[in-house]
């Protein structure tokens, strides 16, 4: 019953959706302001039924209705009721649903933000967000029905939920993801509703800062998030795999980056307006790209695409509708725009131009990458290729080279061209010093340097110096440090994060230690200067698994512990998985990972030292603090 | 040159379009006809009208035509009255294949329009079609006396196609027989 | 030159020369770092040389398995249904995989034809089959 309930608010919210996304065409046939006026409240309605719908999906999770498909196939009477809530966003078609619901939350948040303003504006926004929910809801019902019940044979049991998404930080991953994706759909209804109602300037760019800072803040720690559960979670030790589906989350990151950056210009200074423009439909391409090809699973190979026609054809449809439209608009509604100011190549402006030459070509050059095993599937008669990790590297390395040099000096340039450069010398003495000091330490800790860790430093230093350290050399006055700190905190704090990332990446990928070793109770390895000493292994049985956990103790210089690596068989799905034991430090992580029994008492186990790798996740959270404060400082003053 | 670099994001986007049409056009047309001329795979499936299991024993009428089809497949529809004609003359028996369907709606959609086949095996994960080599629906296979694929053909089933494709082979198998 | 044109010109500069320089980087990149994939039937008909990094995969053999004694060393042989390809691995194979699982190894072919892997991934879902596997498979079945 309660998921009929559900099923019928989702096709309410189909109905709603699609009167609210449409209602502005009356509008422009009977000139009655009364369809703009009923657009909010519809906008309102939807989210409501979206979310009840949510809720009783939730419902029927708890409380193991196997009678629905979808739950059947991803939940199990065993699953502890946390996880029975989480699943109900662990497979494609529940997604889907939240992913839709925090458009919802998106499109009310600006409505109740907004709805004393200009009303065709906001009513123009609102209705293209509701096309975006209606086309969303569509395909749900049509393709992805997660309240299809299966009758007559009802299963007792259920599947299971996936052993590996069992964990917290998934649970939490999508949520936050989604937030960020959809996120992109509100600057993307706003660059519509400019080029509509001929409002494109400085206080369109001013609205649409705050939302592209927000996506870009959520979808960095989904990102984040997400690496931080693939490196503890699948045991290998391992935070990013250059994936199709990591890729798909970068790629949108990257364009919601350049652009947030590249409205602060039309804000300001009234110029790079149609680049804005773009950038907020290529931003919201890349982000139906990202959820929707990747989870449906078409990204794997065309094949997939063409044996699943249905699904294909309406993300192709709905894509080229949003797509299409929208550069349709822009290229003939888009008058020659006024405000054209100059600049040369020492301006901010021009800083700000190679700031997001640099990210769009980058992510288009990644989104070329994921996408080349495609082509060249179709091209050469279905012989399958994979595009390795190296790729990326190779070509994401001068990039971030480029953009750390921007990052470090971009704050001292002026509007249309600068004219002092007295703050490179500082710049560059500054950075050295921090460099210099770095490195030794550095040094001292590992014994060792190399020129990636060289490099990586180096870039740390200088974005180091650029953001934070001149600001304390400069001001004389501790109140004058205080009121600069305050002003700029989001962008130091983002700034600071990607010096901290970079940091962290650098050193983990040249100091990381790793070893697959077969020990005997009692024996001990030396990797590093850290003894490992398996000790002990055990089995014993939990709720929805047994396992069997070895005790290895971690041997260093004014460091003695204990860790457990387990191996667990999930019963209800008869999958092992291993769960490696991580015993984190402040500049490193003793990571083990248990692996298969080869003789009486011997066991296999992967050792692993991994240096800074918090740093990364640290820096992603400086990020995402980032956006947040300063996207809340845009918003207050609206 | 402004007005031009307006228009540059659509055209580069509709070219981007057209090209990936041309990719998946490519991909139908480079069919390698994987099982043509060998035997009919094994399956073990429910039909369509009840939960009875049938395998490959139970496609007693041979030769005869296997078409894949679905109620969300809207050339399908287009394809109908050619085999209800062919079914009511009389020229061959159809096996259908109902491919990644509800089994509600296609029953449904059977009594409302008509039933051409002989029977349907119900395929709701399409495992019968990945061993078939399916691209999509609709898709009509010819299967000889000895359950040996013959003919494959992947679109719509037009009198013309039958003509070309189908009915020579067919004909000559007949001959064969005699 | 007007400062305009001046503009235009730098704006246009730069994007040819960052195109350029991620062209650059793309083609070195996939001409490097490309990975084919091969079933073992492919590599009984094409001589494969012993110094290319390749994939192969397919499904583990039943009864194929054989790990040695105290030892980080398996062998095992994965099949297309056509022909057998005997690969060995030194270190922690995947937890999925098992007999009968669709993997996909990297690695290089020796010249006794055995092919030596430094990576071998079992994806990480019992329902998922590597889709080059699924192909190849379906391709011979």
């Amino acid at each position: 019953m309660i998921v009929e309930i559900g099923h019928i608010f989702l096709i309410g919210a189909l109905v709603v959706s699609f009167i609210a996304g449409f209602s502005p065409l009356l509008r422009f046939l009977t000139k009655d302001n009364f369809y703009y006026m009923v657009i909010g409240p519809m906008n309102n309605l939807v989210c409501l039924f979206i979310f009840l719908s949510l809720i009783s999906l939730i419902y029927s999770f708890l409380v193991d209705d196997f009678s629905v498909a979808y739950i059947a196939n991803n939940s199990n009477t065993l699953l502890p009721t946390y996880y029975k809530f989480a699943a109900t966003w662990g497979a494609h078609e529940g997604s889907l649903l939240l992913w839709i619901f925090c458009l919802c939350l998106w499109s009310t948040t600006y409505f109740f933000i907004n709805r004393q303003k200009d009303e065709e504006f906001v009513a123009l926004t609102l209705s293209v967000l509701n096309q975006i929910i209606f086309a969303f809801i569509a395909f749900t019902i049509f393709t992805s029905n997660p309240f299809e019940r299966i009758l007559p044979v009802v299963p007792i049991e259920g599947a299971d939920l996936n052993p590996l998404l069992q964990d917290f930080a998934f649970t939490i991953h999508p949520p936050l993801l989604y937030l960020g994706y959809s996120g992109l759909a509100v600057p993307f209804a706003l660059s519509l509703s400019a080029l509509i109602s001929k409002k494109i300037d400085s206080v369109w760019a001013r609205e649409a800062r705050p939302w592209s800072l927000l996506s870009s803040g959520f979808l960095t720690l989904g990102i984040a998030l997400g690496s931080w559960w693939a490196y503890y979670e699948l045991g290998w030790g391992g935070w990013w795999f250059w994936d199709p589906v990591e890729n798909a989350a970068f790629v949108p990151w990257l364009i919601s980056v350049a652009m947030f950056h590249s409205l602060i210009v039309t804000e300001k200074r009234g110029i790079y307006k149609n680049w804005s423009i773009l950038l907020s439909i290529l931003a919201f391409a890349a982000s139906i790209l990202g959820t929707f090809l990747v989870r449906s699973g078409i990204l794997t190979s065309v094949h997939v695409f063409a044996l699943d026609p249905e699904r294909g054809v309406f993300i192709l449809a709905i894509f080229s509708y949003f797509i299409l439209g929208s550069l349709i608009f822009y290229s003939f509604l888009n008058n020659k725009l006024p405000g054209r100011s100059t600049y040369n190549l020492t301006s901010k402006e021009f800083g700000f131009l190679l700031n997001n030459i640099l990210l769009v070509i980058l992510a288009l050059s990644i989104m070329f990458g994921t996408l080349f095993p495609l082509i060249y599937e179709a091209l050469n008669d279905g012989d399958q290729i994979s595009v390795g990790a190296p790729y990326y590297e190779i070509l994401i390395l001068p990039f971030a080279l480029a953009l750390s040099i921007l990052q470090g000096v971009g704050l001292y340039l002026s509007w249309s061209s600068t004219k002092q450069f007295n703050f490179l010398n500082r710049v560059a003495i500054e950075s050295f010093s921090i460099f210099v000091i770095l490195s030794l330490l550095v040094f001292f800790i590992f014994g060792t340097l190399s020129w990636g860790t060289f490099l990586a430093i180096a870039m740390f230093s200088w974005i180091f110096s650029g953001n934070l350290v001149d600001a304390v050399y400069q001001s004389t006055q501790l109140q004058e440090l205080k009121s600069i700190l305050i002003k700029r905190f989001g962008m130091i704090s983002a700034h600071l994060g990607t010096a901290f990332l970079i940091l962290g990446v650098g050193i983990v990928t040249t100091f990381s230690l790793e070893r697959d070793v077969v020990l005997q109770k009692g024996e001990s390895y030396k990797l590093g200067s850290t003894h490992f000493i398996f000790k002990e292994i055990q089995e014993a049985k939990r709720l929805n698994y047994s396992f069997q956990s070895a005790d290895i103790e971690i041997r260093e210089e004014g460091l003695i512990d204990q860790i457990s690596p387990e191996k667990r068989n999930y019963l209800s799905s008869n999958q092992v998985m291993t769960e490696a034991a991580i015993k984190p430090t402040l500049l490193q992580d003793y990571y083990v990972t248990l692996g298969e029994q080869v003789g009486d008492g011997t066991w296999t186990f992967k050792l692993q030292i991994k240096p800074f790798i918090r740093w990364i996740w640290f820096g992603a959270i400086l990020i995402a603090l980032g956006t947040f404060v300063s996207s809340y400082r845009y918003v207050k003053r609206l | 040159m402004n007005r031009l670099t307006h228009y540059l994001p659509l055209a580069l986007f509709i070219v981007l379009v057209l090209g990936l049409f041309t990719f998946l056009d490519r991909e139908e047309s480079d069919l390698r006809s994987v099982l043509l001329n060998k035997d009919f795979p094994n399956f073990s499936l429910s039909r369509l009208d009840n939960a009875e299991i049938i395998t490959k024993d139970d496609l007693l009428e041979l030769p005869s035509l296997l078409n894949v089809w679905a109620t969300w497949c809207v050339a399908c529809l287009v394809e109908h009255p050619f085999l209800m004609e062919l079914k009511n003359e009389s020229r061959i028996k159809i096996y259908g294949l109902n491919y990644k369907d509800d089994r509600n709606k296609a029953l449904k959609l059977l009594d409302r329009i008509g039933d051409p086949y002989e029977l349907s095996i119900f395929d709701k994960d399409g495992k019968l079609a990945i061993d078939l080599g399916v691209y999509g629906a609709p898709e009509t296979f010819l299967i000889d006396n000895e359950g040996i694929i013959r003919v494959r053909h992947v679109g719509v089933l037009t009198p013309e196609v039958w003509e070309q494709k189908f009915n020579s082979v067919l004909s000559k198998l007949k001959e064969d027989e005699k | 030159m007007h400062p305009i044109r001046k503009q235009r010109l730098y704006v246009v500069l730069s994007i040819l020369l960052g195109t350029a320089v991620a062209a650059f980087l793309v083609f070195k990149g996939l001409s490097e770092n490309i990975n084919l994939f091969y079933s073992p039937s492919d590599l009984k008909k094409e001589k494969i040389s012993v110094d290319n990094q390749i994939r192969v995969g397919g499904m583990v053999k039943k009864d194929s398995i054989n790990k040695e004694n105290n030892s980080l060393r398996t062998s095992f042989v994965i099949t297309d249904f056509e022909e057998d390809l005997l690969i060995t691995y030194e270190g922690i194979l995947p937890d999925l995989f098992s007999e009968e699982a669709g993997i996909v190894a990297k690695g290089k072919i020796n010249e006794e034809g055995t092919f030596i892997a430094n990576e071998v991934l079992a994806k990480h879902d019992e329902n998922y089959m590597p889709p080059e596997v699924a192909k190849t498979l379906k391709d011979k079945k």
